[in-house]
């Protein structure tokens, strides 16, 4: 009876440690965020009183519609976001997922996979900013600065090496015989990556996609060195509510609550198709 | 249905060759076992056939049409695979139907094809589960009638029955023979198990190290191994190996033990040198006084038989006896080998001088 007794209370107490736990790494993530939109429902006054004043006094509208204001850009800057997001995205998990295919299946000589495969991540080994510069003489010569298609290519080629490795990665997991048996089915590569191979894979193809998506929507340093005007991308907007003038704190908490909602609703659309273990059964483990 | 040709068929891994100078040929509507240990070579020549390897030099043929530099997709060849390899994220169906679709078959063809061969395997009810709701049988069979429904010129399997549990593996085996005598199908069948390439084959080709040792029915391989290395594969428990010297009277020696060669065995040419006598479990039997003396040092009761290994001189004989013989280790017992039911090897390379072969 006692022995119960006390497993009960082990029990309960690991229970308690595992929620404390779990609330505790909610409160870390979410209270930045949870403040930032109280700040943008905040009146003007309001910001740097002392001591901080979490909870508004009152709540107000006016930081929204000040950055929604006709006058505003706003718009431009959402729209250019989402198309730099969305065509960086396509662009980078198509390549992506069909080089890691072609790397995964490819007999190439002389160990020649591993070495391209590595060459990809090697681009991501140095410090962002020391391509910064590079790439916004390219695009000068280009004729691209300050479009959207700037962006797009310095961001497909950021996204790019982590897509092709994600992808490396299940595509060597998934068995060659699968391959196999497609091609004596008669498919040839295209039928056989995209009948049999893709749907496998939809899972990472979703994550390499969410990944990617968030990476370009954030980005900033690339972005404002090459679309400083015409082709700025909502962080840059938000940074430029840092002025001379001194920072414009609540429309920039509402932008920055702007820019949020787009990528939480991806993400809660794009969850529930990141279903592991669709593979199971393919062959006998 | 068809027949295939493999003409000096060689691939080298680098500097290893995983099959070496392959001469072979499948008859039309011929079930051909290639059997042999893991590493032999027999997958390696199977994939070959498929098209999913490409061979370092040599020929495949296939009913009269060169097909070395053909694309898998092209030969018309149906390969069930050791994994199975089903489609995970199609139906029972649609995983039949696949390779029909990918042909441009027309709906209805395809669904009559799909039914037919799910009749004869006897999956119609799991036509519309998904591989990962199947047990390993079901999955089993649901590889072969993806294959059956192509109606291929050719089968290709590669140990399709390895991964299931032995009982099954015994009712499947019965069960893929039917299924080909059924079809007329020409089929090569890779298996490292002897009793499936026994059980099943027309013909059985047995190979070693990438080389083809020999081609024959079931029983002359049984029977009338080619060398040492056949003898000793096929045959289950495995035959009896001794090391004999060949006396001038034509005797054969070892130890202070002399046997009496068999009378059709020209050893002439081996008077006074080591050569390898053979014999089969079943060949060695039990006598009173008269035989080779030896200890009993090891009693597996199978049931049916039981197995002795008996201590003669240096060598461990075994010994399949009734099931019912009560022997204890220890015991002194006396052995016979049938006379006539020795296999001689030369000493060298192993290959045989002389066999009992069939009986006619």
């Amino acid at each position: 009876m006692l022995d119960e007794k006390t497993n009960r209370l082990v029990d309960i107490g690991r229970n308690t440690l595992r929620i404390a736990v779990i609330i505790l790494s909610l409160v870390v993530v979410s209270v930045p965020f949870a403040y930032l939109f109280l700040n943008s429902l905040k009146p003007p006054n309001e910001f740097l009183t002392v001591p901080p004043l979490i909870i508004p006094s009152h709540f107000t509208l006016e930081h929204y519609q000040n950055i929604f204001d006709p006058t505003k850009d706003t718009v431009n800057y959402l729209i250019n976001s989402l198309v730099i997001t969305v065509v960086t995205t396509i662009i980078a998990v198509m390549i992506g997922s069909l080089a890691a295919y072609s790397l995964s299946r490819l007999k190439l000589p002389f160990r020649l996979s591993s070495i391209i495969a590595f060459a990809f991540l090697l681009v991501r080994f140095y410090p962002k900013i020391t391509t910064t510069l590079p790439y916004f003489i390219l695009m000068k010569d280009l004729h691209l600065l300050d479009t959207q298609a700037a962006v797009i290519i310095a961001h497909v080629s950021l996204t790019l090496p982590f897509v092709v490795w994600l992808m490396l990665t299940f595509f060597d997991e998934l068995p060659k015989e699968l391959d196999q048996s497609a091609m004596l089915d008669g498919c040839g590569p295209w039928q056989r990556f995209v009948q049999v191979i893709l749907p496998l894979t939809t899972p990472a193809l979703l994550t390499a996609a969410i990944l990617t998506a968030l990476l370009s929507w954030n980005e900033f340093l690339i972005a404002s060195s090459v679309a400083p005007s015409n082709a700025k991308t909502l962080p840059l907007a938000v940074s430029s509510f840092i002025t001379d003038k001194g920072v414009q704190w609540g429309p920039m908490s509402a932008m920055s609550s702007v820019i949020v909602i787009p990528v939480m609703l991806f993400a809660l659309f794009a969850q529930r198709y990141l279903v592991r273990g669709l593979t199971l059964g393919a062959v006998k483990e | 249905m068809a027949t295939v040709q493999l003409r000096n068929l060689t691939k080298r891994f680098k500097d290893v060759y995983a099959v070496r100078d392959l001469n072979l040929e499948i008859h039309d509507q011929e079930f051909m076992s290639l059997l042999g240990p893991s590493g032999c070579g027999k997958t390696t020549t199977l994939n070959m056939i498929a098209g999913l390897e490409t061979p370092s030099s040599g020929q495949i043929i296939i009913d009269d049409r060169p097909v070395t530099h053909v694309p898998a997709a092209q030969r018309d060849i149906a390969m069930v695979f050791q994994t199975y390899a089903l489609y995970p994220h199609m139906t029972v169906y649609r995983n039949m139907a696949f390779a029909l679709k990918i042909r441009k078959t027309p709906n209805q063809v395809i669904d009559e094809q799909v039914r037919e061969a799910a009749q004869i395997l006897g999956i119609t009810p799991l036509l519309e589960r998904y591989p990962r709701q199947l047990s390993g049988g079901q999955r089993q069979r649901v590889a072969l009638g993806r294959a059956i429904v192509r109606n291929p010129k050719v089968f290709l399997l590669d140990e399709p029955l390895s991964n299931l549990d032995a009982v099954l593996r015994v009712q499947m085996r019965a069960e893929l023979k039917i299924i080909f005598n059924r079809l007329q199908a020409t089929v090569a069948y890779v298996t490292h198990d002897q009793a499936e390439a026994m059980t099943m084959s027309d013909r059985v080709a047995v190979f070693r190290n990438g080389v083809l040792q020999q081609v024959d029915t079931p029983l002359n391989i049984y029977h009338a191994p080619a060398n040492q290395f056949v003898a000793g594969f096929v045959g289950s428990p495995p035959m009896n190996f001794l090391d004999v010297t060949v006396s001038a009277d034509g005797g054969l020696c070892f130890g202070d033990v002399r046997i009496s060669a068999p009378p059709d065995a020209d050893l002439r040419a081996f008077i006074g040198t080591k050569i390898t006598l053979g014999v089969r479990p079943e060949d060695v039997h039990l006598t009173g006084e008269d035989g080779i003396s030896g200890v009993v040092q090891v009693v597996e009761q199978l049931g049916s038989s039981t197995l002795l290994y008996v201590k003669v001189q240096d060598n461990l004989v075994s010994v399949q006896t009734p099931g019912n013989t009560r022997l204890n280790v220890g015991q002194k017992q006396f052995v016979r080998f049938a006379p006539e039911r020795l296999y001689l090897f030369e000493g060298g390379d192993g290959k045989s001088i002389r066999t009992p072969g069939i009986e006619s």
